[in-house]
């Protein structure tokens, strides 16, 4: 590869002065002329049927515009695979926060009065909440009755189990002779592994503002991270053709997988047809809690034969993922969560069954780490018990078992661009894991520990780029990828202006229109810099071809003989015959601008489409299953307290393989970021119920990790590893959801070394540790 | 619904809208706690008084071997004022645990100890270093311990025409100590268990020990039975603690079970009896 001058480098981001003005725009800022202000009422019950609605005295009052419920709008679902979800409850509510009743006023305080007035009757249901309960044949409530006729996506079809109603979707990897496998091992060791739901809690939370247009279509704009997936949704809910809706995402304050589907949109579009006026519908922080999507709660049990050397011959997982009232993003968490314990390890012999199960609670849907962050919790730490078992020193019996370049793992795919060597002996290493411990002082004992990460990224999956040529030399991107703090703007431009060999600010970037700008699957998946950077690299590649043709003429050389560097065209080993780029339009009359005598534009447009290989249903295999895989690894150092239960971090540092870092800064906040993250769910995230409501929506009872919870910044240390993958732009793979999985279990595992217990249970509160050092006292 | 809001500048003032407006007022002083029920709409006044003004409210003085602290000095002053580090360090000290700088520099004293949650911070530490707070109303002003004028979860002795005003420490002569200690989830999060303890030692080891256990039940609680052991200990410089109280004082919780809270206020009345002693032996 050529010398790079813009990939590699980490550029000031894109949007960094728009935002530290506060000049970026966000729809939760957003506020149109005329605008009407909606509100929902949400379901008190967990399960219930509704017998009536009655809105009579709140249509009286007066500032109230239009009140909507599920008949004002068509009687379809949508979902993200699986199509369970209405907009509104129609005829029954499945958790508690089910939107309802919606109410568009003049202000917010009167469509939150005009809540008051509404009477909605119901006939409660049995709840059912515990997955295990839930996924039995014969389970206290059966939360879909219809889920059967349900339609569905044809690139993922649903895999219903017959004897187990409340389970929509049964994915399975099976893969050698299991049976074998165990007996030849000379010990087999089962453990039990929860993981508890949490919360986004995005600093934007959920909004939308929709315009009804006079023609009948219909204009949002919303803070999401999936602007063509929010489109198709819409269309699916309203039953609206496509270019009827138009959806516009400006910069989004946070998603982290939570910002996929229409919690907002369909309301406020659905409101604002029926008023005629604009309607905006923002989310409070409690209802972020109660009715957007959370991480699944999960129980995974492992069941694996090992020799006495510590070599992996057979593995079993079940997992059993808690997904709540509808299916949504969770249909396909249910498959995708398998690759977590695909990635990392070399297992001749594997089993695996992941359940989707219905329950009376929050939706789950997609969460960084998409499944990845339960399955490499339950895996890593048992990986440590087999340790413990053994006698051989954890990080050992990681080597060990670790897959090699070009070996196949348990989907039946060729390993590569595997950089889980390097960046568990950097962590090794940076973390002092062989350095004599630091002193402990009264209760509190230190320990330290490591964990490895894997998370995968979805195929078949597309992105589309436009570019676009102007006369001053400037490169403009058209891209849909949605920029949610994580720097994909940047990421992108870095991208363009390599290509053209340009400076970074010679290029522009248009986002996040679906009338302007073209089709992208969305910031899911850790995709957008592999995906989005490919199809931008490839419509780069075509609008080369056309401004190559066009200065071809003027330059007197073949197209495949010129090339450009900042804003002109050359021609290949004459740096003196070159044009530029203004050079090729014309001057018009009355000075209004410069024109292309052909082609109106210099235009240049792809698409990368993300193959995948056909997957056996049965078995899972396949040689291509997902687009690629991140892999890393965190080394923690913490400080237990003997008395009280308390963990404190003291240190933390993490090594991640993305590919190629194009922006090693941004790849760096990315590592730093998710070591906060992971700590939350390590020691302290956790969402609690009565009876299917939460008890905790709100940030002082949900606890997320503050800076003083977080060690400073000298003891947080990120590693960049390259290990390029061959179908990446410049190598790149991609970076976001990695680096919060393998931080709870490196703590798990520091904690162990510590005070000698194993915690099996996130996130581990003190109490959990306190019991568990009771226990062993004991 | 409306509310009417005032901003008086004098107790005077503010006691007489009290004394006019009853049950349908309510005063704000820092909004760091009121905030949030008015947000949940759990309090709705009909007449929302806000004691901002009132400069006369804030100070902090010595007078007669006492220091008086004005009902509406906040969280901040008190941390950063150098009379309460010279007098009652351990005091200073509790503040830097209260939620973060920005809820300091609004939450006031007065405020605080009003609004009675059991899991605040002063209210223990101040029980035990015998404080007593002075409560006006338009045409009274008395003086009560703090110990009885905290009655219950979020309950006071507070009349719907009363206020606080004051609160009054004494300074103790003798060779004395005292520490607090809380057990929270986070930084400056509110209490889950909580102690305070101030011991005065002689020649013949403690002469006097107080003893309070916060945050568990429905408001501090002092423990006299252990208080009572203490009385004597610690001549040969050791003292046997033996934290144990009755445990069906503590108050149900949706996120810890009352077992370990039990447990960790057990930590935390040997942690601040410990160093309480400790810290008189020093004095
Ligand atoms: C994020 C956060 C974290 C916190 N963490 C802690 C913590 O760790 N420890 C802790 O102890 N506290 C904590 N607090 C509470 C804080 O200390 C409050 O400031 C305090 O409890 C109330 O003081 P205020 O001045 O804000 O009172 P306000 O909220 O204004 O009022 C509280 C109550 O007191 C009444 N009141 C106020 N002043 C008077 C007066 N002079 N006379 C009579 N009644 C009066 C009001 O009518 C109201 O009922 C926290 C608060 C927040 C928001």
């Amino acid at each position: 590869m050529s010398e790079l001058n813009v990939v590699g480098k980490s550029v000031k981001r894109y949007d960094a002065l728009e935002k530290v003005t506060g000049k970026a725009p966000f729809v939760y800022d957003m506020f149109l002329p005329d605008m009407l202000w909606a509100k929902v009422l949400r379901s008190p019950y967990p399960h219930a049927k509704i017998i009536k609605i009655d809105t009579t005295e709140a249509e009286k009052l007066p500032g109230v515009v239009g009140i909507l419920t599920a008949a004002d709008l068509p009687k379809t679902n949508h979902g993200a695979g699986l199509i369970d979800e209405p907009t509104m409850a129609i005829d029954r509510v499945r958790f508690v926060g089910e939107p309802v009743v919606a109410v568009a006023a003049e202000s917010e305080d009167i469509a939150q009065e005009a809540l008051t007035l509404i009477d909605v009757e119901y006939e409660e249901l049995p709840g059912v909440f515990d997955p295990e309960i839930a996924m039995q044949t014969n389970p206290p409530s059966i939360i879909h009755p219809d889920l059967r006729s349900y339609s569905f996506s044809p690139v993922v079809p649903p895999a219903f189990d017959d004897d187990k109603p409340n389970v929509y979707n049964h994915y399975k990897i099976r893969h050698g002779n299991l049976e074998a496998g165990f007996q030849q091992a000379d010990v087999v060791i089962e453990n039990r592994f929860t993981t508890a739901m949490m919360q986004h809690c995005q600093m934007e939370p959920h909004v939308a503002v929709a315009r009804a247009e006079v023609n009948g279509d219909i204009t949002v704009w919303t803070s999401a991270q999936t602007i063509y997936g929010i489109k198709q949704m819409l269309c699916d809910a309203l039953q609206m053709s496509s270019s009827k809706v138009r959806v516009i995402v400006p910069y989004v304050g946070g998603g982290y997988g939570g910002k996929v589907e229409i919690k907002t949109e369909a309301i406020a579009v659905g409101l604002a047809m029926k008023t005629r006026r604009p309607v905006r519908f923002a989310f409070t922080r409690e209802e972020v809690f109660t009715s957007a999507s959370v991480r699944h709660p999960s129980v995974i049990y492992v069941k694996d034969g090992v020799k006495k050397d510590g070599t992996l011959v057979a593995r079993e997982v079940k997992v059993i993922l808690n997904g709540g009232a509808y299916s949504a993003y969770g249909y396909l968490t249910v498959r995708n969560a398998s690759f977590g314990a695909v990635g990392t390890y070399k297992v001749p012999n594997f089993k695996l069954d992941s359940y989707g199960v219905y329950t009376n609670l929050p939706i789950g849907g997609a969460f960084r780490g998409f499944g990845s962050n339960q399955v490499c919790w339950a895996i890593e730490c048992q990986m440590d018990r087999i340790a413990d078992h053994l006698n051989i020193d954890p990080v050992e019996l990681r080597r060990k078992n670790l897959l090699s370049e070009g070996e196949i793992n348990v989907s039946g795919e060729t390993t590569h661009s595997y950089g889980t060597k390097e960046c568990l002996e950097k962590v090794v290493e940076e973390i002092g894991y062989n350095q004599p411990k630091g002193e402990s002082k009264g209760p509190w004992k230190r320990g330290r520990g490591i964990g490895l990460a894997n998370k995968y990224s979805i195929a078949p999956t597309s992105s589309c780029a436009i570019i676009k040529l102007h006369d001053d030399g400037y490169v403009e991107l058209r891209t849909s990828a949605d920029e949610m703090g994580q720097g994909s703007r940047t990421v992108l431009a870095q991208i363009a202006a390599e290509e053209f060999n340009v400076e970074f600010d010679k290029v522009k970037v248009v986002a996040g229109d679906t009338l302007i700008t073209p089709y992208d699957q969305g910031s899911i998946s850790s995709r957008t810099t592999y995906n989005t950077g490919n199809a931008v690299r490839l419509a780069c590649e075509d609008a080369k071809r056309q401004l190559f043709k066009q200065a071809a003429k003027k330059l007197e050389a073949p197209p495949e003989k010129l090339e450009t560097a900042n804003g002109r065209v050359f021609v290949k080993g004459s740096p003196d015959r070159s044009i530029a780029f203004g050079d090729l339009f014309i001057p018009t009359m009355f000075a209004s601008g410069k024109v292309l005598k052909q082609g109106a534009e210099l235009l240049g447009k792809a698409t990368w489409y993300q193959f995948a290989s056909a997957e056996d249903k049965e078995t899972g295999q396949g040689t291509r299953v997902v687009a690629f895989y991140i892999h890393g690894a965190t080394g923690a150092e913490v400080e237990v307290n003997e008395e009280t239960g308390e963990v404190r971090v003291i240190k933390a540092v993490s090594a991640f393989d993305m590919g190629k870092a194009i922006n090693p800064e941004l790849c760096e906040q990315q590592i730093e970021g998710g070591i906060g993250m992971g700590i939350g769910a390590a020691l302290y995230e956790e969402m609690a119920f009565d009876n299917g409501a939460v008890l905790n929506p709100n940030f002082m009872d949900y606890k997320i990790p503050t800076s003083r919870e977080i060690p400073g910044p000298s003891n947080v240390k990120s590693f960049i590893v390259e290990a390029n993958h061959p179908d990446g732009p410049f190598g790149a793979k991609g970076i976001g959801e990695g680096v919060t999985i393998s931080v709870g279990p490196a703590i798990q595992a520091a904690i162990n070394d510590a005070v000698g217990i194993r915690l099996g249970d996130m996130p581990m509160t003190r109490e959990r540790v306190f019991q568990a050092l009771s226990r062993k006292k004991a | 619904m409306n509310m009417f809001y005032y901003e008086p500048k004098t107790f005077q003032e503010a006691c007489d809208l009290l004394n006019k407006y009853q049950d349908d007022a309510k005063l704000i002083a820092g909004g760091q706690s009121l905030m949030i029920l008015l947000r949940q709409k759990v309090v709705v006044p009909e007449h929302l008084i806000n004691l901002k003004n009132i400069k006369e409210g804030a100070y902090i003085k010595e007078e007669g071997g006492e220091l008086k602290i004005g009902a509406l000095t906040t969280h901040r002053q008190i941390e950063k004022s150098p009379l309460v580090r010279e007098k009652l360090p351990a005091f200073a000290e509790v503040f830097s645990g209260i939620g973060s700088v920005q809820v300091r520099n609004w939450g006031t004293i007065g405020g605080n100890l009003a609004h009675s949650d059991p899991a605040g911070d002063l209210a223990p530490i101040l029980m035990v270093l015998g404080a007593r707070v002075r409560v006006i109303s338009k045409s009274n002003s008395n003086e009560m311990p703090l110990e009885s004028f905290i009655t219950g979860y979020l309950e006071t002795k507070l009349r719907a025409s009363e206020m606080l005003q004051e609160i009054i420490i004494p300074l103790s002569k003798a060779k004395s100590g005292m520490a607090y200690e809380k057990e929270s989830v986070r930084a400056g999060d509110m209490a889950m268990a909580s102690a305070a303890a101030f011991i005065e030692i002689g020649s013949k080891g403690i002469t006097r020990a107080k003893v309070v256990v916060g945050a568990v039940g429905e408001m501090p609680i002092r423990l006299e039975n252990l208080e009572k052991e203490l009385q004597g200990q610690g001549s040969k410089g050791e003292l046997h603690i033996d934290p144990k109280f009755d445990q069906s004082i503590i108050r149900m919780d949706p996120y810890v079970s009352k077992e370990y809270k039990y447990e960790i206020s057990k930590v935390k009345l040997r942690n601040v009896i410990q160093t309480a002693f400790e810290r008189a032996k020093q004095a």
